[in-house]
């Protein structure tokens, strides 16, 4: 069994930082391989293979920050190849080709199959703009808190507050404003 | 009246932000049996307990999907720039196979006709350092990836203001200072392309292999053939120094 190379430990690590340019270094090394496979699994064109894989890759950081994607026991690619097949299948079902012209025995399947590409609803977009007006430090603390899932420990410690309590005050505050400005907006909406 | 008003407000407090701890642990899957039974029961009868879980769960796939949707931009933007690069490239692959023919021909050539000015070998022998920064700073409005795109589409005049202002916001990127050297020596403006590049050659970072390449490019088409072997002749001579060795020696070779 294979495990991720030093390449992928790498950008996994910067992943879990939140460093994005990792997601593109990923995607450019991937991108040949990737987009071939989905042109022949699934009959796509370049185009929408290239969005297929852009949504594996939104897949895999999003559950890496959320801290769903611990130690693999494969590849990082193979595990790319496995959420492109998961993605593939619920969203080409009807053009599918050939579902086993890649062995993918080896990935780790079961997360693959649970991570998913956040999807902004209606209520979503509109909190989202919310988010944005409150701004800083209100939006740094949720999303550390509620995206990053850090400690208000760990908060405080990178946004140099003098203690976790200090945090969860700020938190709460903001959450406060956020749910005013999220009220107000849905009364003259 | 007003002492009493702000004991009950005081009291809201704490109890929401028992709440909050509550919901927030929950959320996380770090109640006790106990807890669980608790949030589990009171979600079924509390409207406003129910409203606030509702309310956290929307905060937390809000934040995901923003950092989806920015996340989807610059993979979009990657994707372009794929396709941008791809005509330029394929460009300078046919004209790198031009510059080796012509320097072969010139080779055969050499004994009956007169050799090539150092500058037009010095610009045949020129392609643009390809670009490997590919960056994603943020916050900096578009300038970071203006100066990237006019570099793949070969508009160095524009590319050279937008590295300009970077290098103003980063004046230790030794790379910008590589990236605005090769710009200044594609638009032919030698020297002034020496003076950036040779900020990056003085160093031990392993862009000073092509800095030192494009510095004796430069030299070539100021005419300066004898630091222009200098330096070609150090390049050709350094262990793992691919493929500025090869090239090096290739227009060395070529010279008169």
């Amino acid at each position: 069994m294979k495990n991720p190379t030093p390449q992928e430990l790498e950008w996994l690590q910067q992943l879990r930082e939140g460093q994005h340019t990792a997601a593109r270094e990923l995607y450019r090394a991937y991108r040949p391989e990737m987009l071939s496979w989905l042109r022949r699994e699934f009959g796509l064109q370049e185009a929408d293979a290239a969005d297929v894989f852009q949504e594996c890759i939104i897949a895999l950081v999003s559950g890496v920050q959320r801290g769903k994607v611990d130690a693999l026991q494969c590849t990082l690619k193979t595990f790319l190849f496995a959420i492109a097949k998961n993605l593939g299948r619920k969203h080409f079902r009807h053009i599918q080709r050939n579902a086993n012209t890649l062995d993918l025995s080896e990935a780790d399947t079961l997360i693959a199959e649970g991570l998913e590409v956040p999807f902004a609803g209606e209520r979503e977009q509109y909190l989202m703009q919310h988010l944005e007006a409150l701004g800083d430090p209100c939006h740094s603390v949720l999303y550390m808190y509620y995206y990053r899932q850090f400690t208000h420990e760990v908060i405080a410690d990178r946004l140099g507050y003098k203690s976790a309590e200090v945090v969860k005050t700020q938190k709460s505050r903001c959450l406060g404003q956020l749910r005013q400005l999220f009220g107000a907006g849905k009364r003259n909406n | 009246m007003g002492l009493e008003n702000e004991i009950t407000k005081a009291i809201l407090i704490v109890e929401e932000n028992k709440d909050l701890e509550l919901l927030d642990r929950y959320l996380r899957g770090m109640l006790t049996e106990e807890e669980l039974a608790e949030v589990t029961h009171r979600l079924k009868d509390d409207l406003g307990f129910q409203e606030q879980l509702v309310f956290l769960q929307t905060v937390q796939t809000s934040l995901a999907a923003q950092v989806a949707e920015d996340l989807r931009a610059e993979l979009r933007l990657e994707e372009e720039l794929h396709h941008r690069t791809q005509l330029p490239t394929r460009f300078w692959w046919a004209a790198a196979a031009t510059v080796l023919l012509l320097l072969a021909v010139g080779l055969i050539l050499r004994q009956a006709l007169t050799p090539p000015l150092p500058s037009q070998l010095a610009s045949a022998a020129f392609s643009p350092y390809p670009n490997v920064l590919h960056s994603t700073l943020r916050g900096e409005g578009n300038t970071q990836f203006a100066w990237e795109l006019h570099y793949a589409r070969g508009e160095y005049p524009k590319a050279i203001k937008e590295l300009e202002a970077l290098l103003d916001l980063h004046p230790d990127s030794i790379a910008l200072y590589l990236y605005t050297g090769v710009c200044h020596l594609a638009t032919e403006k030698p020297k002034t392309a020496s003076s950036y590049l040779e900020r990056v050659a003085s160093t031990n970072d392993p862009l000073s292999l092509p800095a030192k390449w494009y510095l004796a490019l430069s030299e070539l088409q100021l005419e300066q053939v004898g630091p222009a072997k200098e330096l070609l002749e150090g390049l050709s001579l350094l262990p793992n120094a691919a493929p500025y060795d090869r090239k090096a020696a290739e227009l060395l070779e070529a010279l008169p």
